[in-house]
């Protein structure tokens, strides 16, 4: 029943993110949309571990029943997503002092990170639920 | 974005009418609802927020959070 909740994706967010390029003195002060795109993707990843490892914990043994990789994953992001959402964030304030391409490249490659494990999380959550 | 706004507009009625969704499905789609809709970059406040949600990932977890071992 959970399943058509997690249709949509981060992918979009990191999508975008990776398309806007090094573009430059387009933007106004606080709508640079790589950065709001981070944003969305910081929150949407958070948000979707914090559900996944919810509903994880709370149905371990159906869960188990399923695939044990999916109680593997969970530990997975238990031990590295607080890292990777520092990580982004840090990175994401670091592209705002200076928006080189560097810190463009460095932000994507976070930010794929933590969207690809949501992907997984979200996928995750489906199975839980059939 | 947008069709990721349209899908989300789609089902969420269609989910609430069949009274699918559990509270905390509920909760995640409200909270996914307002991201979505984000147009302009966080204000201090809200960076500030997010970096002790994420802080307390490690200082201070749910229990969900919590790893078997460390």
């Amino acid at each position: 029943m959970v399943s058509a909740c997690f249709v949509m994706g981060m992918s979009p967010f990191i999508l975008t993110v990776c398309t806007q390029g090094t573009t430059s003195a387009t933007y106004s002060e606080n709508h640079d949309p790589i950065v709001v795109n981070a944003e969305k993707t910081l929150r949407g990843s958070k948000d979707t571990f914090d559900i996944f490892l919810r509903l994880e914990h709370e149905n371990a043994a159906d869960a188990a029943k399923v695939s044990p990789k999916i109680h593997e994953f969970a530990e997975y992001l238990r031990q590295n997503a607080p890292g990777w959402l520092t990580r982004a964030n840090t990175l994401k304030n670091a592209y705002k002092h200076n928006r080189s391409a560097d810190n463009t490249n460095a932000l994507s490659g976070a930010l794929a990170t933590i969207s690809e494990a949501a992907d997984q999380a979200k996928d995750y959550v489906n199975q839980i639920q059939k | 974005m947008t069709s990721a706004i349209a899908i989300f507009i789609q089902y969420l009625p269609t989910l609430l009418k069949l009274g699918a969704v559990v509270p905390e499905v509920m909760e995640y789609l409200q909270k996914m609802q307002a991201t979505l809709s984000q147009s302009k970059e966080w204000d201090q406040a809200t960076e500030d927020a997010f970096n002790k949600e994420i802080a307390d990932l490690t200082s201070n977890p749910p229990e969900w959070w919590k790893p078997e071992t460390k």
